[in-house]
Parts: structure tokens; C-alpha cells; sequence
């Protein structure tokens, strides 16, 4: 089955629209880091684009331990600031994703199924929707290599690198 | 007296959409109307001008339950556009991609209609369900990841066929988990076809006579479309109410000057004789396929040369023709048209399966109580697009800011 790890980065979001797309340009930073590097350990980088919902939360594999989801997240501060969440600060019932599987109640399900779920929110600058616009603002794309940082951190992986984004090139 | 029921948006469906039906005292359905409330968002504009191979990517991101069809039925229009033959080999692996996505697809779409199929105190027949539509699921998404690179952004879905033949050792193991998913996916065919026999929908909901659109049993075949046949007009003309044809976000597609239907049920009875119409037929003409995918998946998996090359050589300059991608997505027939000159895309379209059904989901309504409309809506299993979330709560009180998604 894919997505066979027990710590899983979930980078969700809309990359056409500017700091939707912060979760999958988090993921592809990873993945141009690891490139030439060990990965940590039992890790997968996913970058699940608008699919989380239907194609990776409803699918729960036995494996999976640690889900670690970056997303924008709209909360009191700046943009480009960031916060970890967990599933149960999200208000259930009230954000519906269009196929009528809400955002957050596979997260809050995953969490009473015993995976240990965190949510690495982003306080957006700007979403282009409906206009497509492919790129992070300033303050979201500074804020990458401080998230990668409480990605690691989460992993329990130890690097003094900066990772940063090195183009939109998904 | 008529009055007005409206529906906004209908759920368990993919995106935003609203039906509006006009009913008499006795609450029949006199006229039924259907649009979409999703925003329109111009990925063709983006496409434009960018050099080919950006095409595929980009329209990837269409939808998040539809990646799979859009790169195929773009990566074919361009493939057209360039005039590329591509290796047997890449069409049967992009065969074997549709077929497992579309075995996917379905099996989600019994996920939406279990609670209307399934009575609410038998929790334990829903749990059944839902655990055979996972187990179905999982291993449709594996075999998706193994052959096209990665499971829901497939990355070896190339213009000029498929970036890697798979190794021997994947195609047994493939071939191993698909033949053991046969008893499966009967099973669980057998349970759908009951439970829609069960609950006894009305004879004749959800029936209209339009023609039907459907270019392959499977994959899809790109001379099936015809421009020449093809019309679009503007909402505000198509709908009567000229309220709704303001608010209406897709154009409406024609054939040969009328509406069509296009999806699962259409291409059985275009392909298999298949003349039953109506919720029902919708219903069980789904699961069929589920059976038709996999079988032809693992005789995909046998005759496969996994020694053989999958991509074409090709001039990536274009001649400013016309290349039409047809492929059979789960949900009809998904037609990406593009035009490429001098290295650059210069005029990109996509006529997605659910823009041909939006006409005629609207007067399938008709004729019965205002109950059964969203029942007939969900057995057309609309696919409106979705796109961006955004959860605006307040950091302290967890209280909602601002709800820019839509609450069902």
C-alpha cells in the first residue's frame, strides 16, 4: 500500500493560489533537502494538494503513528506566523470540504483512533482564489524554514541547516 | 400553486452546486434546474503560453478526487497537439492507471450514497460497507502509486507516454493483490446492487431522454469528439429564470444542438446495450464497472512486456493543430482540447464530465416528489471541482471569524 511509514508530513493546500500553497511547497522543500541526504527515519513527505480529505485521512494504514499536517490556518497574528494545532481546535462540524468530508473531523477521527496528529498552521498573507497565482508572499515564504524546524523538531531529527524553498517548480 | 424548493449546495457531491425545483400542491417536481455555484477559476488561462509540458501538471490540480483523469486527458491532448504515437506499452500502463482510479472513484461514491442506501439503525451493514469500499480503495491507490509514480499527484504520466515501464517484480505483485481483490470487489458489487434493489426507488425517478456521451467502454478515445458537433452557449440563455443564469458558473455544453448525459450509465448503454435509465440504472450501471475495471486491469497486468520502451521521441515545438484528449473519468467523458506553437501552449479547454450532466440533472427531477431530487442529483455523482479551504477561527475562543467554505 503507499504511504507505508509511521511518521507521515502532510502538506495540504491549493499551490494555484498563492499561500494555499504553503503546505505542498513545505513538502516539496523537503524533498529537494533529502534529496542528497539520509531521511529521517520511517518518514514519508506527502504533498496531498486539495486530495488529503479523500485520498489520504479516509485512508488510515495500520503503519501510521505520527501525522504531521501543514496547512494555512487563519488565526489572531501576522502572516507568515506560525502555531501548532491540534485536531480538536478546530471547530467540528462547521468547515465542510466539498465532498461533505469535513477538513478536520478525519484529523479529529484519526486522533481518537490513537495517531498522534499535529497541525503545523501558517497564517496566510494572501489567497488568490478565484484568480490563479502561483508563489508564497513574503512573510509565508520566510516562514519556511522556521515550520521545517518544527518539523523536525516533531520528528525528533536535528540538523543547524536552514532549509529553505528553492523554486515553484512542483 | 407552485412553490420553490432550493437545494444550496447539494451534498455528498464533489464542489458547490444548487437545485432549485418548482413543485404543485402535491410537492410533484414541475421544473428542476441545476447549476454550479463553484467560482470559475481560469486554470486554462495559466495554461496558455507556458510550454506544453506544463499542462499536464498544472490541470492536475484541477479537483482533489480527480487528479488521475485531468493529467491523462491532458497529457493525451497534448500528445495530439504534438502529433505523438505513443508506445503500445504507455497506453496499456495509462489503461490500467484509469482503470484503477476509476475502481477508486466509484468505490468513494458508494461511500456518499451508503446513507441513503443503508437504513440508519444498521450501523453494523454501514460499517461492512465503508470497510469494503477502504479496502477496495487501497489498493487501487497502491496500484496508482506503483505504476504512475505517486499515488495522488502521478508524476510518470508524461506527454509522449509513461516516464518508466514498472519492473517484472511489481507487475506480479500488482497482478497478486489485483487477482486477490476479485472475490472483493464482488462482493461488495453484490452488496450495492441489493442495497440499491432494496430501497426501492420509484420506478422511473431520475429518467430523461437525453442522448448519450460516452467515447470508450474504459479508457477513452480522443476521434471520438467532434468540434464541429459541439456548441456552448451562455447560462443566462440556457436557464429560464434569468436569476439562475446570472448566478450559474459553467457554460452549457451541447451536442449536436442538445444536452447529453454522459457517465457510467451512458457508456453501458452505448457500448453494452445497457437501456435502462433513471436513479437505479445510475445506481447499478456504477458498480458494474467496478467489475470491468478490474478485470481488464489484471489482463492489462498479463500481457503486459514490462521490458518494452513507453516514450515516444517527439518535437516538442508543435504545429498549431488542434489535439483533442478524451478519457473516460469516472464520472463521463473528460475532454481537454489544446492547440501548441513555436514551443508554447496557445489555446488550452477543458470540457469536464460534469458540465455535460448539469443539464440535464435539472429536469431528471421532474416528475416526482421534491424528496427524491437530491437522491437523483447524487446518482449523476457530480463532480463540480473544488479548490482552495480556509478554516477562519478565532485563536482564542475557537468561535468562527469568517466561514468561507459552505456549511451542508
Amino acid at each position: 500500500m503507499p504511504y507505508q511509514a509511521k511518521n507521515i508530513v502532510v502538506g495540504c493546500g491549493q499551490y494555484l493560489f498563492k499561500d494555499d500553497g504553503f503546505g505542498p511547497f513545505i513538502i516539496k522543500a523537503l524533498n529537494d533537502y533529502f534529496e542528497d541526504k539520509e531521511m529521517p527515519e520511517d518518514t514519508m513527505f506527502i504533498d496531498a494538494g486539495n486530495s488529503a480529505p479523500f485520498h489520504l485521512f479516509s485512508l488510515p494504514q495500520e503503519i501510521w503513528e505520527k501525522i504531521i499536517v501543514v496547512d494555512i490556518v487563519l488565526f489572531d497574528g501576522e502572516p507568515g506566523d506560525l502555531k501548532v494545532f491540534s485536531p480538536y481546535d478546530m471547530p467540528a462540524g462547521m468547515f465542510e470540504c466539498a465532498h461533505t468530508y469535513t477538513v478536520e473531523e478525519p484529523l479529529i477521527e484519526l486522533a481518537e483512533d490513537g495517531y498522534d496528529v499535529k497541525i503545523i498552521g501558517c497564517k496566510p498573507g494572501e489567497i488568490s482564489t478565484p484568480d490563479v497565482e502561483v508563489g508564497l508572499s513574503e512573510p509565508v515564504l520566510n516562514a519556511i524554514p522556521k515550520a521545517i524546524d518544527m518539523i523536525f523538531k516533531e520528528l525528533g531529527y536535528e540538523t543547524d541547516d536552514v532549509v529553505t524553498l528553492k523554486n515553484y517548480d512542483i | 400553486m407552485s412553490e420553490k424548493i432550493v437545494i444550496s449546495p447539494t451534498s455528498r457531491q464533489e464542489g458547490h452546486a444548487e437545485l432549485i425545483m418548482e413543485v404543485d400542491d402535491e410537492g410533484i417536481v414541475t421544473n428542476g434546474k441545476y447549476f454550479s455555484i463553484t467560482p470559475v477559476r481560469g486554470l486554462e488561462k495559466m495554461v496558455t503560453g507556458k510550454a506544453p509540458e506544463s499542462a499536464p501538471v498544472l490541470c492536475q490540480r484541477i479537483c482533489g478526487v480527480c487528479p488521475v483523469p485531468h493529467t491523462m486527458a491532458s497529457a493525451e491532448a497534448m500528445d495530439a497537439a504534438l502529433g505523438i504515437e505513443i508506445p503500445k506499452t504507455a497506453a496499456l500502463l495509462r489503461e490500467l492507471v484509469i482503470s484503477s482510479s476509476n475502481l477508486n472513484s466509484h468505490a468513494i461514491h458508494h461511500f456518499l450514497v451508503a446513507p441513503d442506501l443503508i437504513p440508519a439503525d444498521n450501523v453494523e451493514l454501514f460499517k461492512a460497507a465503508v470497510d469494503s469500499v477502504s479496502e477496495i480503495r487501497k489498493t487501487a491507490q497502491y496500484a496508482v502509486d506503483m505504476i504512475a509514480g505517486e499515488g495522488i499527484h502521478p508524476s510518470d504520466i508524461r506527454i509522449g507516454g509513461m516516464a518508466r515501464n514498472i519492473s517484472e517484480l511489481a507487475r506480479r505483485k500488482l497482478y497478486a493483490r489485483f487477482s486477490a481483490l476479485v472475490p472483493k470487489v464482488n462482493a461488495h458489487v453484490e452488496l450495492i446492487e441489493n442495497l440499491v434493489l432494496e430501497k426501492e426507488f420509484p420506478k422511473g425517478l431520475g429518467v430523461v431522454n437525453a442522448p448519450v456521451f460516452a467515447s470508450d467502454v474504459i479508457y477513452g478515445k480522443n476521434d471520438f469528439f467532434d468540434l464541429d458537433r459541439f456548441t456552448e452557449i451562455v447560462p443566462e440563455v440556457w436557464y429560464d429564470d434569468p436569476e439562475v443564469g446570472k448566478r450559474a458558473c459553467t457554460t452549457i455544453p451541447l451536442y449536436d444542438g442538445v444536452n447529453v448525459e454522459t457517465g457510467p450509465r451512458a457508456r453501458l448503454d452505448k457500448f453494452a446495450g445497457y437501456k435502462e435509465r433513471g436513479v437505479t440504472a445510475q445506481h447499478l450501471a456504477r458498480a458494474r464497472e467496478m467489475k470491468t475495471y478490474l478485470s481488464r486491469a489484471i489482463a492489462i497486468l498479463d500481457e503486459l512486456d514490462t521490458s518494452a520502451n513507453t516514450m515516444a521521441d517527439f518535437d516538442p515545438r508543435g504545429t498549431g493543430e488542434l489535439g483533442v484528449g478524451v478519457v473516460e473519468a469516472p464520472r463521463g467523458t473528460d475532454i481537454h482540447m489544446a492547440t501548441v506553437k513555436d514551443g508554447k501552449t496557445q489555446f488550452y479547454s477543458a470540457l469536464v464530465p460534469t458540465t455535460w450532466n448539469i443539464p440535464t440533472m435539472g429536469p431528471a427531477t421532474e416528475g416526482f416528489h421534491y424528496d427524491w431530487g437530491a437522491h437523483v442529483i447524487r446518482a449523476y455523482d457530480p463532480c463540480l471541482s473544488c479548490a482552495t479551504h480556509v478554516m477562519v477561527v478565532d485563536d482564542e475562543d475557537k468561535s468562527v471569524i469568517k466561514n468561507e467554505m459552505v456549511r451542508i
